[in-house]
């Protein structure tokens, strides 16, 4: 299948929704409750020490993705990193917005809200688009990963950084860049928070506040 | 519930010692763990420390001597009962949850009358929900939503709250819920 795809070579800037558990925030939340005392050391090296309490920036949460354990998803099964991003941020938002909503329970009566980061990175290399192929290859947004996850593994094979792809949850134009590099990545920064509300039998909604 | 209990200040042994010294009483049924009562006055609070001068040596938090952690509300105490705030543990709940023999255990423990040894099981339970915790703490908007999510079902959970699956799983079950609210809920 890959044979059938347009070979591209990719430089521009990809979107991605997350919380990257900054190490600031974490040191801001126990002075916040602890002091700056005795208990706070104690907690601080109870947790680890500060190396255990995040990424120090947002290129360290990006190149978390290709740090073991890898997590498996649509382009992996586990063996190896995928930083999952999209071209733009309205995709990234929609393709979280499916995920938190299965996250809660359909009986929950009231709304939700979830902050969420959005950062972005430049991403450059060698990449095929399968976008076009998507009618012949309809499994390229199905929910069963199993084919995804055999056309990443002949990608990363043929020395690919990247694959543009079809997004599953923004149709019909919504595009993602699964990329398998680390080395392709760079130039992360934040550009805004999302704020997710997730309500009872609805889809869930977001707004985007850009800084 | 734990919410009330912890806003107060820890009140002092009606029959604290005299002589300023540690008066330390093993548990007879726990013979062999690293439980103690010390009667005597518990943790000087935060404002008290700075005039101990704790800032002027090089390192003054070295490694944590034992006798150091005896009968005070240490700092791992202290992330004990924001999970337990946030989440709004009952005592039955935390007693579960830290795998202590007793409530009247917890209570010790929460209000500085017993020691809290890090380096044991126990601390590695604290360890994970307080990753879990403050996870969920930096994700939603509204504090007192986490400790509703924590108890509401998942279909991801077998169905279970994630406070039921870490009661029900111990360990397992809070590693599952990490897993599950950092990578599902945080994407990291």
């Amino acid at each position: 299948m890959l044979n059938q795809a347009k070979a591209v070579s990719i430089a521009e800037r990809v979107s991605r929704v997350t919380q990257s558990g900054e190490r600031w925030r974490e040191i801001n939340r126990l002075h916040a409750t602890l002091g700056d005392g005795r208990e706070f050391a104690e907690a601080l090296e109870f947790l680890g020490g500060e190396a255990s309490l995040g990424t120090t920036d947002v290129a360290n949460s990006l190149a978390a993705s290709f740090t073991r354990p890898f997590r498996p998803g649509r382009f992996s099964n586990g063996a190896y990193g995928v930083l999952y991003t999209a071209r733009k941020h309205r995709t990234a938002n929609k393709e979280r917005a499916y995920w938190i909503g299965k996250s809660f329970s359909p009986a929950t009566s009231e709304s939700y809200k979830i902050r969420l980061q959005l950062i972005s990175c430049m991403v450059r290399g060698h990449a095929k688009d399968v976008r076009g192929l998507l009618s012949q290859f309809p499994w390229l947004i199905d929910d069963d990963y199993t084919q995804c996850r055999a056309l990443a593994m002949v990608a990363k094979a043929k020395g690919l950084h990247c694959l543009i792809t079809p997004s599953a949850r923004d149709r019909p134009k919504g595009t993602t860049v699964p990329i398998f590099e680390v080395s392709s990545v760079s130039q992360g920064r934040q550009d805004g928070v999302v704020i997710f509300t997730i309500h009872a039998g609805l889809s869930t909604t977001f707004r985007t506040q850009f800084t | 519930m734990l919410g009330t209990q912890l806003q107060g200040e820890t009140p002092l042994p009606s029959d604290a010692g005299s002589n300023g010294r540690a008066k330390i009483e093993t548990f007879p049924m726990l013979a062999g763990l690293p439980f103690f009562v010390r009667e005597e006055q518990p943790a000087p609070r935060i404002w008290s420390i700075s005039k101990q001068g704790i800032e002027t040596g090089p390192n003054p938090f070295p490694a944590t001597p034992a006798q150091d952690l005896k009968g005070r509300i240490t700092g791992p105490v202290r992330l004990v009962q924001q999970i337990a705030h946030a989440w709004s543990l009952t005592n039955s709940e935390l007693v579960n949850l830290l795998a202590y023999p007793s409530e009247g255990l917890v209570s010790a423990l929460l209000d500085g009358r017993i020691t809290f040894w890090p380096e044991t099981d126990r601390g590695d339970r604290v360890r994970i929900m307080y990753f879990i915790h403050s996870t969920l703490a930096d994700l939603f908007v509204e504090p007192a939503q986490e400790g509703r999510w924590i108890r509401e079902p998942l279909d991801d959970l077998e169905g279970m709250s994630p406070l039921d699956c870490m009661l029900k799983n111990r360990i397992l079950g809070m590693l599952m819920v990490r897993a599950f609210v950092e990578q599902r809920l945080a994407n990291r």
